[in-house]
C-alpha cells in the first residue's frame, strides 16, 4: 500500500489542498463587496498553478505528445491572459 | 505489464525506462476531443463572465456576498480528493485491477458529496428567493454551476461504469482505454470547477 | 437504381437542406433570431416591415425541411450493418431525426402566421413568435437522441474499416451533452444564454454547420465504401 500512496501524484494532491486553503484563506479574509486586486490576482494565479498541476499529473499530460500538451497549454495561457486583464480592467 | 512504460504516472520506474517511454495519450485520442471542446465552451463562460462582471461590478460583488464559501471550499477539497482516488484507481488497473475498484468506488462517493453540498446549497438559496431570475450575476451561478453539476453526474455514470470494469479479471485494452478515458474526463470535471470556485465565489 | 446511388441521394439531400432550408432562414433576416426581450409594439413594427421577406423565407423553409429526412435515412443505411439483424439503433436514429426535423418544419409556419396579417394586435404577433422561437431554439431532445443513437452505432462497431472513425462518435457525444444549453432560453430574455444568445444561437449554430459539413463528407466516404465492399463480395 505504500508504494501506491508514495508517489507524485499523492504529493500533487497534497499540493493542490494546500493551495486551495491559501485561496480559500485570502478569499475569506477580505472585505466583503469591496474590490481587492492584490488578493484576487492572487486567487488567479493560484487557481492557474493546482490547474497546471491536476492537468499536469492527474491528466498525465506530463506524459502526452507535445501536440496534446501545446493544446491545453495554450487553453490554459490564453484564458489565464484573458481572466486576469478583464479582471484588472475593472480596477479603477 | 510490470515494467509497462505507458504509466507516466508511476515514480518507481527506473529511470532510463522512464526516459525513452513512450508518449502516451490517457485513454482514446477521441475523448480529448470532448475534453477539448468541453474546454473551449467553459473558457468562454468564464471569459464572457468577466466581461459582463466589468460593465456592473457592484452589483456582482454586493451578490457575491450572499455565496457559502464554505460550502464552495468543502465541494472543492471533494472534488480534488476525488481526482486523486482516480488517479490511484487507474495506477492500481494497469498493476493489478483486482485492487482499483475500491479507489473508484471513493471517487464515487465524494462525486455524491458534491452533489448533495449543491443540492443544500442550491435549497438554501431559493429559500431566501435567490434565484436565475433574480439578477445577472444569479443567472451565471445558477448556468455555470448548474452546467458544472450536470458533467458530475455524467461524470457519476461513467465512474460507475468505471468501477464495473475493474470488476473484470482480466480487462482488454479498450477497457484500459475506458478507464484512462473516464479519469481524464473526471479530472476535467475537478479543473472546470478549480476556475469556477474562485471566480464565483471568491474574487472580488 | 442501385442502394447505392439511392444512399448517395441522401447525402446529397442533406446538402441540399443545408442550401435550400438554410437559405429559407437567411432569407427571413432571422440570422440571428430577433431578440426575446423586445415590446410587442417593436415585434409588430419589424413583422410590417419584413412581412414579404418573412414570408418568403418561410415558404423555402418550410418546402425544404423535408430534405432532412432522406440524410436521416442514408444515417440510418450506413449504421444498420453494424448491429444487424437488429434494427433499434437505426430506427432510433432515423425515428428522432424525424422528430428533428419537426422543430426545422412547424416553427416557421408560426413566422408566416406573423407576418401573413402584420396589422394584427401586436401581442398577438408576438406570443406566435414566442412559440415558433421557442420551438425552433429549445426542442434539441429529439438531436440528443439522435446523435447519441448514431454515437452508440460508431462505439459498437467493431469491423475491420468501421463505417465511421470513433473519434466521430466522440464528436457526437460531446455535441449531445453540449446541446444541453438549449433549454436555458425557456428562463431568460436577455443575455448570452437567451434564444439569440451567444451561447444559445451562434456558438450551437456554428458548431452545427461545421458538423453537418463534416458528416456529409464522412457519410458519403462511408457510402461508397459499403458499395465497393458489396461489389467485391458479389464478385466472390
Amino acid at each position: 500500500m505504500r508504494e501506491w500512496l508514495v508517489d507524485r501524484t499523492t504529493f500533487v494532491w497534497l499540493l493542490s489542498m494546500l493551495a486551495t486553503s491559501l485561496s480559500w484563506f485570502l478569499g475569506v479574509n477580505q472585505e466583503p463587496a469591496v474590490l481587492n486586486a492584490t488578493a484576487s490576482a492572487s486567487i488567479i494565479l493560484i487557481t492557474f498553478f493546482k490547474m497546471y498541476l491536476v492537468m499536469g499529473n492527474f491528466m498525465e499530460l506530463r506524459g502526452a505528445p507535445w501536440s496534446l500538451r501545446i493544446l491545453c497549454g495554450t487553453w490554459m495561457a490564453v484564458l489565464c491572459a484573458c481572466m486576469l486583464t478583464l479582471y484588472c480592467l475593472v480596477l479603477p | 505489464m510490470e515494467n509497462s512504460p505507458l504509466s507516466s504516472t508511476d515514480a518507481h520506474m527506473p529511470a532510463k525506462v522512464k526516459s525513452v517511454a513512450k508518449k502516451h495519450i490517457p485513454g482514446e485520442p477521441g475523448v480529448w476531443l470532448f475534453l477539448l471542446g468541453d474546454m473551449v465552451i467553459f473558457g468562454l463562460f468564464f471569459v464572457v463572465f468577466l466581461y459582463h462582471r466589468g460593465q456592473d461590478v457592484s452589483l456582482y460583488l454586493e451578490s457575491q456576498r450572499a455565496l457559502d464559501q464554505n460550502i464552495g471550499i468543502v465541494n472543492t477539497l471533494l472534488l480534488l480528493t476525488s481526482s486523486w482516488f482516480v488517479v490511484t484507481g487507474v495506477r492500481m488497473a494497469r498493476k493489478d485491477v483486482s485492487r482499483a475498484g475500491v479507489w473508484i468506488a471513493l471517487a464515487f462517493g465524494c462525486g455524491v458529496g458534491f452533489v448533495i453540498n449543491k443540492f443544500f446549497e442550491y435549497q438554501a438559496k431559493l429559500r431566501t428567493g435567490i434565484t436565475l431570475f433574480t439578477n445577472d450575476f444569479y443567472m451565471y451561478y445558477y448556468i455555470f454551476t448548474g452546467l458544472h453539476l450536470w458533467h458530475v453526474i455524467l461524470g457519476l455514470g461513467i465512474l460507475a461504469y468505471m468501477w464495473h470494469l475493474t470488476r473484470l479479471k482480466s480487462p482488454d485494452s479498450q477497457s484500459i482505454a475506458f478507464l484512462e478515458g473516464g479519469a481524464s474526463f473526471w479530472h476535467l470535471v475537478d479543473v472546470l470547477w478549480i476556475i469556477l470556485f474562485p471566480l464565483l465565489y471568491l474574487l472580488r | 437504381m442501385n442502394t447505392t446511388q439511392m444512399k448517395l441521394l441522401g447525402v446529397w439531400s442533406g446538402v441540399a437542406f443545408c442550401a435550400l432550408w438554410g437559405g429559407g432562414l437567411l432569407l427571413t433576416g432571422w440570422i440571428p433570431p430577433m431578440p426575446p426581450n423586445l415590446e410587442a409594439e417593436a415585434v409588430a413594427t419589424l413583422v410590417q416591415n419584413r412581412s414579404l421577406q418573412i414570408l418568403l423565407g418561410v415558404a423555402f423553409m418550410t418546402c425544404f425541411a423535408v430534405l432532412y429526412l432522406p440524410w436521416t435515412i442514408t444515417l440510418s443505411e450506413i449504421i444498420r450493418p453494424i448491429e444487424a439483424p437488429g434494427r433499434f439503433l437505426a430506427q432510433t436514429q432515423v425515428l428522432s431525426g424525424l422528430m428533428a426535423q419537426v422543430t426545422f418544419f412547424i416553427p416557421p409556419y408560426l413566422f408566416a402566421a406573423a407576418a401573413y396579417r402584420p396589422l394584427r394586435n401586436p401581442e398577438v404577433t408576438q406570443a406566435l413568435l414566442d412559440v415558433g422561437w421557442l420551438m425552433f431554439i429549445t426542442g434539441i431532445g429529439p438531436f440528443i437522441l439522435q446523435y447519441t443513437a448514431l454515437a452508440i452505432a460508431i462505439f459498437a462497431d467493431k469491423r475491420e474499416v468501421p463505417a465511421f472513425p470513433r473519434w466521430v462518435g466522440y464528436l457526437q457525444v460531446w455535441i449531445s451533452v453540449s446541446f444541453i444549453c438549449a433549454l436555458i432560453p425557456f428562463f431568460l430574455k436577455s443575455g448570452p444564454f437567451s434564444w439569440n444568445g451567444m451561447f444559445v444561437w451562434w456558438v450551437p449554430a456554428s458548431i452545427f454547420a461545421i458538423w453537418f459539413v463534416g458528416i456529409i463528407i464522412f457519410a458519403r466516404k462511408a457510402v461508397l465504401r459499403d458499395s465497393c465492399s458489396e461489389f467485391g463480395k458479389s464478385l466472390s
